[in-house]
């Protein structure tokens, strides 16, 4: 038996979650999650997603996006959503699906293809219009969009309209995420400073 | 350019990677008689029409979709968005 | 410090704030509101700037971004801005100017001599002066030109400002917050629709606040204060000072840029951006952009203090300030009288209004002059008097500092050409409207669409917004109008005045005259394109917004057509010229394209690694250990260390596919040209994929983990491709076939362990319940496993080096954690760490194609691997690659070369010759795609193409590199350096 025993780092080579704080809006890094790809096989959509809908508990039509108690889940593409899990509960989520799932669906592990990072304040559309081209009043709070930031590919999720979203990126590309996320707070914060002046 | 997803709405071009004719569905069968006459025109032998084309746009920085666009190049008017597989299953592929 | 001796009561500037600000060295003061060029008339200056071709002192003739006189550089140092209209520069207290395109100063140009060669700068002088001697052009035409000619200087410095970006989304966006914008917008934000309103101003009213009119009793100037604080109070209104919409695309997306911080100084910007440039997609939008006034050509009527009447107007206005004590008006319409009226209840003196009309009076206490024409301008650097033909016949001087002219005003149709619309001539107000196709659901409303009272710019810009929403589902009422100005202009076309021998401007950025168009006509250039690049009429950052009617007027007249029949020219985006930082936004310096690191990133940056990019990743190029000084031996040590011992290798960087479902293996038949149906669990077999024509696209691997579950990996560089190209194959091809498929790549750390004692070396690491040896996990296996006491893993027996080798991968973020424990478990067998350098150079060694063969120009064949394509199945290229010029037996072939000379590098690229062959194209036979010095062989090796190279082992021929002046001997030998028999793999 191996004497060595390996330790997690986040995307950042830390321990802890990367956060930072520019006037009301707060950006936390979200390495406490266990991720997993869900893709129906042929003519099991509505099965695959019944049982999905069941662990969220509400419904994972296109572009929806759904937080239960224990489990949360988006829509990634026809016939195909991604289902997250606190990471120390759940480390194994995506075996854990298989075993529920059975050869009803693809499933692969995903807790560390992506990286999220929460968005919480109480202008964030501020901040999220200068990042991506989502139109935001129809972006209501469960609803999820693939789109490009910066020109790196991400998931944005909205968990409250104007005040807190999700996005998440591939996790090699976190640095240069963040960097975008980061500095576009900072602007965003400090132009709705001189609005108000 | 916007293009009205089938399942999604209108979406940014930008989000697209173009890769040309739709008649790139009608890929030969490589084992048939004449299969080298048959690819050589698949991949060779393209109208180039000015109007109305149909072409495929792969959603690449959205849901992964290929999707048929039937788009005026003259205009850039867009008259219909498919998804490719309902196109390719309706025209029968390959058992 | 001087006075404001120009300085008029009133306007809508706040002479309480005093602001400082210096042109060309000198000190002045303005006021709150002020733009830089109103505050410079304000103290007495008219001469702003020299022009573009002659070096002819300008001044300004506008008040808005039009200008093509008085371009200015702003700011010092890094921040120096060239080429910036003082007409749109608010004034703020600090801000530096400085006048371009003259030296040693404005008031003596010495490169002003080029105005005395006029004669020989006609039209045309480049196409007909430049032509020979070749050699000339770029020693001396062009420098001399280059000097001689331009605007303003860059500061060559890189731009010190940050820049933002954004997306907005409305369901009206409303162009100009002129009297149609605004009451658009009322409209439409009354109603509950998503409005954008956004003006290049930083103050909302367009020419509301430079009249003296009525709105229902109040001046328009409040009447639009009060509507920007009605819009303001609307959630759904967002209002965009200081935003040009500077262009019209596809679908209604619109490009603008916000100048969030130009206006302030320097102390109040820190951490804000310059400009944010906005991508607007609108579901209608509604051109409110007002209209332009043109110019009447006449001799020297470009002298400083000769301007537009309704800039005069708006500078007396708005900006209570004016050009001169003196001032005179030159009209061929009502609205020309309107200048002189507001002029003289300002106490500024109106020595004559001059009008070629004959029906017409005066509104004003102001001599009026019928049926006369000015024919002439004193005053080199400033106006001292106009010359003016009066209707009897006789001349008539006037002395004045300055004179407006109204040659009547054209719809500001710039953004409906952006598309595919073609203005159409409208004889009413002698000018073109918006016509053809306009930009998918835009409308026009007020000025710009032809409508030139206050009334039906209100009323068009009311029911335009109405309309507007209609077409989106949304009911609106238009708003009762306020009661306001419905009187015409009463214009009579009149473009140029023939009398005179001197000059008569049209394009006064380009210097183009009367005459340079009627040359144009003389030799041939009469249709307006040819017209417009022969002459470079309106080919000026003002794109002939002022110049262009004009020049169209005289050509017309020279054809004897109409102006309609003539036709116009398009304009293109952007409307006003944009700041390339603004288009870069913050994709700069390090930041311009997004970086990847790799899971042991951090942990190489402390091994004190070197970094290469490769893409979009960061890579360990090599490890320098200490006392190395040069990268040879990094390199040379690393991969002698695989060779003997074990080395560890960050190789996640490579694409990873999962693919699984009942019909996996039936789709991956489909995508790669051999064979992989019969592949048995537990396997891992090399791939090649060909793009259709038969060319060979990317290798790597595809493992088999379960019946229903495969991995594939790509090359680093064409992971995307790879996965787009599995798409395709999946819905356009086979959507019958029921697979899935997802990237994994930033899931998986992913180690290669290579060399001889790799299998020790994981074999503590690897739980014991897993045997690896050589009998239970032979050359080719993989297996999903566990690490270090039960964490999940993969492992593969893959080698790229040649050796006995492993990739083993974790989930990422235990990817530092397992390459320390790699190199802690490895130290007893000198386990090193190895970067790209060192895995190409392996891979050369071994004879392993990488992206330099797989070029997009190599067939199978070519590659030495034309047996792998399978003929008993289909594959995508399989049928193509078959081809004769593909598959010709006598074609170039990958093979080895070997330096004869050890200590002559080899270089890739390097092409392929005969031994005695003299170095043209016609002898080359190829050439070398990889090379490396390889310790293993103590010589410099190549892989190359060479033609029939495969039966060619043991030939010397050359390889030239004329780039260097270098030829050097190599002899053909196999592609595999080390162990061709794949002994050590199998080990």
């Amino acid at each position: 038996m191996s004497e060595i025993r390996l330790t997690q780092i986040t995307a950042f080579g830390r321990v802890e979650a990367q956060t930072a704080s520019f006037g009301d809006v707060t950006l936390t890094e979200r390495p406490d999650l266990a991720i997993a790809s869900v893709a129906a096989r042929h003519g099991q959509e509505s099965t695959v997603r019944s049982t999905l809908e069941q662990m969220v508990g509400g419904a994972l039509e296109v572009s929806s996006f759904r937080e239960g108690n224990r489990f949360s889940a988006f829509w990634t593409g026809p016939s195909q959503w991604f289902v997250m899990a606190d990471h120390d509960d759940y480390e194994t989520l995506a075996a854990s699906l298989k075993e529920t799932l059975s050869r009803a669906a693809s499933i692969t592990e995903q807790n560390d293809g992506w990286v999220g990072f929460d968005m919480d304040g109480t202008d964030c559309d501020a901040v999220l219009e200068r990042l991506c081209n989502i139109d935001l009043s129809g972006f209501t709070s469960g609803r999820a969009q693939r789109t490009v930031i910066e020109h790196v590919s991400c998931f944005v999720l909205c968990r409250k309209q104007g005040c807190a979203y999700r996005i998440f990126c591939g996790r090699s590309y976190a640095l240069s995420l963040w960097h975008a996320l980061a500095t576009t707070v900072a602007s965003a914060t400090a132009v709705a400073k001189l609005a108000t002046h | 350019m916007l293009i009205n997803h089938p399942l999604l709405g209108p979406r940014d071009a930008q989000e697209f990677t173009y890769l040309g004719d739709a008649s790139l569905l009608n890929r030969p069968d490589g084992m048939a008689g004449g299969a080298a006459q048959a690819f050589h025109d698949y991949l060779y032998l393209r109208d180039n029409p000015t109007g109305e084309h149909r072409e495929l746009w792969y959603h690449e920085q959205g849901d992964r979709s290929w999707l048929i666009v039937t788009r005026n190049v003259s205009t850039h008017e867009i008259l219909k968005v498919e998804l490719a597989s309902d196109v390719a299953l309706s025209q029968g592929a390959k058992p | 410090m001087s006075e404001q001796t120009n300085r008029l009561s009133g306007g809508l500037i706040d002479t309480s704030k005093s602001l400082q600000f210096t042109f060309d060295g000198r000190s002045f003061t303005g006021a709150q509101g002020d733009t830089l060029a109103s505050a410079l008339l304000a103290n007495g200056i008219r001469l702003m700037g020299r022009s573009f071709k002659y070096h002819r002192p300008r001044g300004l003739i506008s008040a808005g971004s039009e200008e093509p006189n008085a371009l200015m550089e702003i700011g010092t140092g890094a921040y120096r801005e060239p080429n910036t209209r003082a007409t749109v520069v608010e004034l703020f207290d600090g801000l530096t100017a400085n006048s371009q395109n003259a030296w040693p100063s404005l008031k003596f140009d010495a490169l002003g001599v080029n105005d005395l060669a006029s004669n020989f700068l006609t039209a045309g002088f480049y196409y007909k002066t430049f032509m020979w001697p070749r050699a000339f052009w770029e020693k001396l035409y062009e420098p001399v030109i280059r000097r001689s000619a331009g605007l303003g200087s860059l500061s060559m410095q890189a731009d010190p400002d940050s820049y933002d970006k954004g997306f907005l989304h409305c369901d009206l966006l409303i162009i100009g917050a002129g009297p149609a914008g605004l009451m658009a917008a009322l409209t439409a934000g009354r109603a509950g629709a998503k409005v954008i309103l956004a003006d290049e101003d930083f103050l909302f009213g367009g020419r509301l606040n430079a009249e003296v009119e009525e709105l229902d009793g109040q001046s328009s100037a409040d009447w639009a204060a009060r509507a920007v604080a009605e819009l303001r109070s609307l959630p759904n209104v967002r209002l965009m000072p200081r935003s040009t919409v500077y262009g019209a695309f596809d679908h209604g997306i619109f490009g603008a840029v916000e100048r969030v911080t130009d206006h302030l100084p320097a102390t109040a910007k820190a951490g804000l951006p310059r400009q944010t440039l906005w991508r607007i997609t609108a579901r209608q939008s509604l051109l409110c952009a007002g209209a332009t006034e043109r110019m009447i050509a006449f001799a020297n009527n470009d002298r400083p203090g000769v301007m537009l009447a309704g800039a005069m107007r708006a500078y007396a206005n708005r900006w209570a300030t004016t050009a001169g004590k003196r001032v005179a008006v030159f009209t061929n319409n009502d609205d020309g009288h309107r200048t002189a009226r507001d002029l003289v209840a300002k106490g500024v003196q109106v020595v004559a209004v001059i009008d070629p009309r004959e029906n017409v009076r005066a509104i004003a206490e102001y001599p009026l002059f019928k049926g006369a024409q000015v024919v002439g301008a004193k005053g080199r650097l400033g106006l001292k008097s106009i010359s003016t033909r009066l209707s009897d016949g006789s001349l008539k001087s006037f002395e004045c500092e300055a004179l407006g002219v109204s040659g009547g005003w054209n719809p500001n149709v710039s953004l409906t050409c952006h598309q595919r619309g073609r203005p159409t001539w409208h004889d009413d107000i002698a000018a073109f409207v918006p016509g053809g196709t306009l930009p998918v659901g835009m409308s026009v409303a007020g000025a710009a669409n032809g409508d030139m009272t206050t009334h039906s710019a209100l009323q068009s810009g009311a029911e335009g917004a109405v309309a507007a929403l209609l077409a989106l589902g949304i009911s609106a009422t238009a708003p009762e109008l306020p009661r306001a100005d419905d009187t015409s202009i009463n214009l009579q076309p009149f473009w140029y005045v023939a009398e005179g021998k001197s000059r008569k401007w049209i394009d006064f950025q380009n210097d183009v005259t009367v005459k340079d168009v009627k040359l144009a006509h003389q030799e041939g250039f009469r249709s307006v394109e040819h017209l417009k690049r022969y002459t470079t009429l309106g080919m000026a950052t003002d794109q002939g917004k002022n110049s262009n009617l004009g020049g169209l007027a005289v050509m017309a007249e020279m054809t004897g057509q109409a102006i309609s029949q003539t036709g116009t020219t398009m304009f293109r985006p952007p409307y006003t010229p944009v700041a390339m930082g603004a288009l870069a936004g913050r994709s700069v310096g390090k930041e311009f394209k997004p970086t990847r690191l790799t899971p042991s990133h951090h942990w190489a940056e402390r091994q004190g690694a070197v970094f290469v990019e490769v893409g979009q990743w960061m890579r360990a190029q090599w490890f320098p250990q200490a006392g190395e000084t040069h990268w040879r031996q990094s390199v040379d040590r690393e991969v002698l260390a695989v060779r003997k011992s074990v080395g560890v290798c960050d190789v996640s960087t490579l694409g990873k596919v999962d693919v699984q479902g009942p019909d996996a293996a039936e789709f991956l038949n489909l995508i790669y040209a051999n064979g992989f149906a019969k592949l048995a669990v537990g396997k891992t077999r090399y791939g090649l994929m060909l793009r259709e024509d038969g060319i060979a696209m990317d290798d790597g691997t595809a493992a088999r983990l379960a019946e229903d579950h495969f991995v594939v990996t790509t090359t680093t560089a064409k992971a995307g491709q790879v996965y787009r190209q599995m798409e395709f194959v999946r819905q356009c091809l086979r959507p019958d076939l029921d697979v899935q498929l997802i990237s994994t790549t930033d899931a998986w750390a992913q180690y290669a362990v290579a060399g001889p004692t790799s299998r020790l070396l994981l074999q503590k690491i690897v739980d014991p319940e897993f045997d690896i040896s050589n009998g239970g996990f032979p050359f080719m296996s993989c297996a999903e496993i566990t690490v270090c006491g039960g964490l999940r893993a993969r492992l593969f027996r893959i080698s790229f080096s040649g050796e006995l080798a492993y990739e083993i991968a974790v989930p990422t973020r235990y990817g530092e954690a397992m390459i320390e424990a790699l190199m802690a478990a490895g130290e007893e067998f000198g386990a090193v760490p190895y970067g790209t350098e060192a895995l190409s150079v392996l891979r050369i060694e071994k004879g392993h194609p990488a992206g330099n063969e797989l070029n997009g120009q190599t067939s199978p064949a070519m590659l030495g691997m034309g047996r792998m394509v399978s003929t008993k199945k289909d594959s995508i290229g399989a049928v193509l690659t078959r081809r004769e010029v593909l598959s010709d037996p006598d074609g170039l072939r990958l093979v080895g070369f070997e330096a004869l000379d050890a200590e002559k590098p080899l270089c890739a690229g390097s092409h392929l010759f005969a031994k005695d062959a003299i170095e043209t194209a016609a002898q080359d036979q190829g050439w070398l795609t990889s090379a490396a010095y390889s310790p293993h062989m103590g010589k410099p090796i190549a892989l190359g193409f060479l033609k029939r190279g495969d039966q060619r082992l043991g030939e010397v021929i050359k390889a030239a590199n004329p780039l260097e002046g270098s030829t050097v001997q190599v002899r053909v030998v196999s592609p595999h350096f080390v162990d061709p028999e794949g002994g050590r793999l199998r080990v």
